[in-house]
C-alpha cells in the first residue's frame, strides 16, 4: 500500500481500509482453523486457491487485455494517450506502464499488472471519443494511482479467502456426492458434519465477498483522491465520471449506418483482475460519494467548488 | 430472409412522423426552431433504385446510403411533417418501406450548433442528436432536450439506441 511520495495520505480512509483488511485477516484465521479441524483435504484446497490466485495476480495484465480484446499501442499509434500517460508518470515519479486500447464503444478505462513495472493501462475507444483531453487525464490519473498503490496485489490478497471458501464448498459438495457411500458406519455423522462445514464455507464466502467489495470501494475513493491531486484538477475527473456513468454512458457514439450487431455490452470475466473506472458491480462507490470527495479536494486545493447538477 | 430466420420484413412505422409539430412546439420553449431542412436516409437496396421526388433532392453518402433532402426551407413544423410523411408513404408504396433507415430534422436556436431530432422507422420513435465537431456529441444537451420534449412524446426510451448519424444533411 505504498503511495507515491507526492501524494499525501488520507488518514480516515487509511484507517477504514486498515480495519477492513483486519477483518479479512481475522476471517482467514478462522477458516484455517476450521479447515484444520475438519481435516478434509484442507491443504489441497489451499494449494489450489494459492495457484489460482497466483496465476490471476502474475498474469493479471495478460488476462485483462485478453478479456477486454485490448491491444497495446505505440506512441506513434496513439500519441495523445501516450502524452498524457508520460506527463502523469513524470509528475508522479513512477515508471511508465504499457498503454493499450480496447476497441469498443463502451466508455471505460482500467489499469492492471502485478507491479508498477509490469503494469498496463487501457482505455476504450468509447471513452476517448466521449472525453476531452483534461477529462481523460483525470481518468488516467485515477488508473495510475491504482498502479502506484499496488491495488492488484492488495485485492488479490484480499480475495484469497473468498476463493478458497468457494472452492472448498464446491469440493465438499462433489466429494459428498461421489465419495460418501463406502463408509456406512460413519455416514450419518459424516453427512451432518459435511453440511455444517459447507454452510460455514458459504457464509465465509459471502462475508469475504462483502468485505472485498468494501475494500474495493475504499481503493476507488483513494485512487480518485490521489489521481485528482496528481493532476491538480479534481473537476476534470468529476466531469469525466458524470460523462461515463449513468445515462450519458449508454448513448452510443458509433454511427447508425455502421451499427454493430447488438452486443456492445460485454462483461469482464471475474478472472480479469484489473481496476476499471466504471463497473456493473458494486465494486465502485456511488457517483455522489465520489463527486462529493472530489468537491472537497477542489476546495482543499483552493479551487472553486465543482457545481454538481 | 434466411431458412430459419425471420421470413417477413417488419413493417415500418410511418405515422410517428406526424408527432413532429408537437415536438417542435415543445422545443420552441427552449428557443429551438426547425431550420426547415429535413431529410430521409434510405439503405442501399439490391437491384432497387430510389428516385427523388419534386420536393426532395437525392444524394448518396460514403456509406452507400441514399439521402432524400427537402428542397424548400419553410420552417413550419406542420408542413415539414406533411412533406416527410408524404415522401415515405410514397416510398413504402413503391416497395422501399423496409429500406427506410431514419428521418433527420435539424433545429437551431441561432447560437449553439444545430441539433437534430432523428426518427427511426423500425421503432417509430424519435431521439435527439447534438453533434460537436465531427465525432463528438453533446450528451448533456441531448438529455436536456429529452426532458424538454416531455414523457408523453414517442421518444426512444432505450438510450443505447440513440445512434448518431454523423454528417447528416443540414446538421
Amino acid at each position: 500500500m505504498s503511495t507515491t511520495s507526492r501524494i499525501p495520505s488520507d488518514h480516515g480512509l487509511s484507517a477504514r481500509m486498515g480495519f477492513t483488511m483486519f477483518l479479512i485477516g481475522a476471517l482467514y484465521v478462522g477458516v484455517m482453523a476450521l479447515l484444520i479441524a475438519s481435516g478434509i483435504s484442507a491443504g489441497f484446497v489451499i494449494v489450489i486457491a494459492v495457484i489460482v490466485l497466483f496465476c490471476q495476480y502474475w498474469f493479471s495484465d495478460k488476462i485483462s487485455l485478453y478479456a477486454m480484446h485490448a491491444r497495446e499501442v505505440t506512441p506513434q499509434e496513439a500519441p495523445e494517450l501516450h502524452a498524457i500517460v508520460d506527463r502523469l508518470c513524470a509528475s508522479a515519479d513512477m515508471p511508465k506502464p504499457r498503454v493499450a486500447i480496447a476497441d469498443t464503444d463502451m466508455p471505460n478505462a482500467f489499469a492492471t499488472g502485478r507491479s508498477p513495472k509490469h503494469a498496463v493501462v487501457c482505455a476504450t475507444s468509447g471513452i476517448m471519443r466521449r472525453l476531452d483531453a483534461d477529462e481523460l487525464e483525470g481518468v488516467l490519473g485515477h488508473e495510475l494511482s491504482h498502479v502506484a498503490h499496488r491495488d492488484v496485489a492488495v485485492m488479490t490478497f484480499a480475495s484469497f479467502l473468498g476463493v478458497a471458501a468457494g472452492l472448498f464448498t464446491r469440493m465438499m459438495f462433489w466429494s459428498s456426492l461421489f465419495g460418501g457411500s463406502y463408509d456406512d458406519d460413519e455416514d450419518n455423522g459424516g453427512a451432518a458434519g459435511y453440511l455444517v462445514i459447507m454452510l460455514v464455507s458459504m457464509l465465509v464466502y459471502a462475508l469475504s465477498f462483502l468485505l472485498t467489495r468494501t475494500l474495493s470501494r475504499y481503493r476507488e475513493l483513494s485512487a480518485d483522491r490521489s489521481g485528482a491531486i496528481l493532476t491538480g484538477r479534481p473537476s476534470s475527473l468529476a466531469s469525466a465520471l458524470r460523462k461515463i456513468t449513468g445515462d450519458m454512458a449508454r448513448i452510443p457514439t458509433s454511427d447508425l449506418r455502421t451499427a454493430e450487431p447488438f452486443n456492445a455490452f460485454f462483461f469482464t470475466p471475474a478472472l480479469a483482475n484489473g481496476f476499471s473506472i466504471s463497473s456493473l458491480f458494486s465494486t465502485h462507490p456511488s457517483l455522489d460519494k465520489r463527486l462529493a470527495q472530489l468537491d472537497e479536494i477542489a476546495r482543499e486545493l483552493g479551487q472553486p467548488a465543482i457545481v454538481t447538477h | 430472409m434466411g431458412l430459419l430466420g425471420r421470413t417477413k420484413v417488419a413493417k415500418p412505422y410511418l405515422d410517428g412522423l406526424t408527432t413532429l409539430p408537437m415536438l417542435a412546439a415543445a422545443l420552441r420553449n427552449a428557443g429551438l426552431r426547425p431550420t426547415g431542412a429535413a431529410s430521409v436516409c434510405v439503405k442501399p437496396l439490391e437491384g432497387g433504385v430510389v428516385s427523388g421526388s419534386a420536393d426532395f433532392d437525392m444524394s448518396s453518402d460514403e456509406f452507400g446510403f441514399t439521402w432524400l433532402t427537402r428542397r424548400t426551407t419553410s420552417d413550419d413544423a406542420g408542413r415539414l411533417a406533411d412533406d416527410l410523411h408524404r415522401l415515405v408513404v410514397a416510398g413504402d408504396e413503391a416497395g422501399f418501406g423496409s429500406a427506410l433507415l431514419c428521418a433527420v430534422v435539424p433545429f437551431s436556436d441561432g447560437r449553439k450548433p444545430t441539433v437534430a431530432l432523428i426518427y427511426r422507422f423500425t421503432r417509430g420513435t424519435w431521439y435527439p442528436f447534438a453533434p460537436i465537431d465531427t465525432d463528438q456529441r453533446d450528451n448533456v444537451r441531448e438529455l436536456e432536450i429529452r426532458t424538454q420534449l416531455g414523457k408523453d412524446a414517442n421518444i426512444e426510451k432505450d438510450l443505447t439506441r440513440w445512434a448518431p448519424v454523423w454528417g447528416a444533411p443540414g446538421v
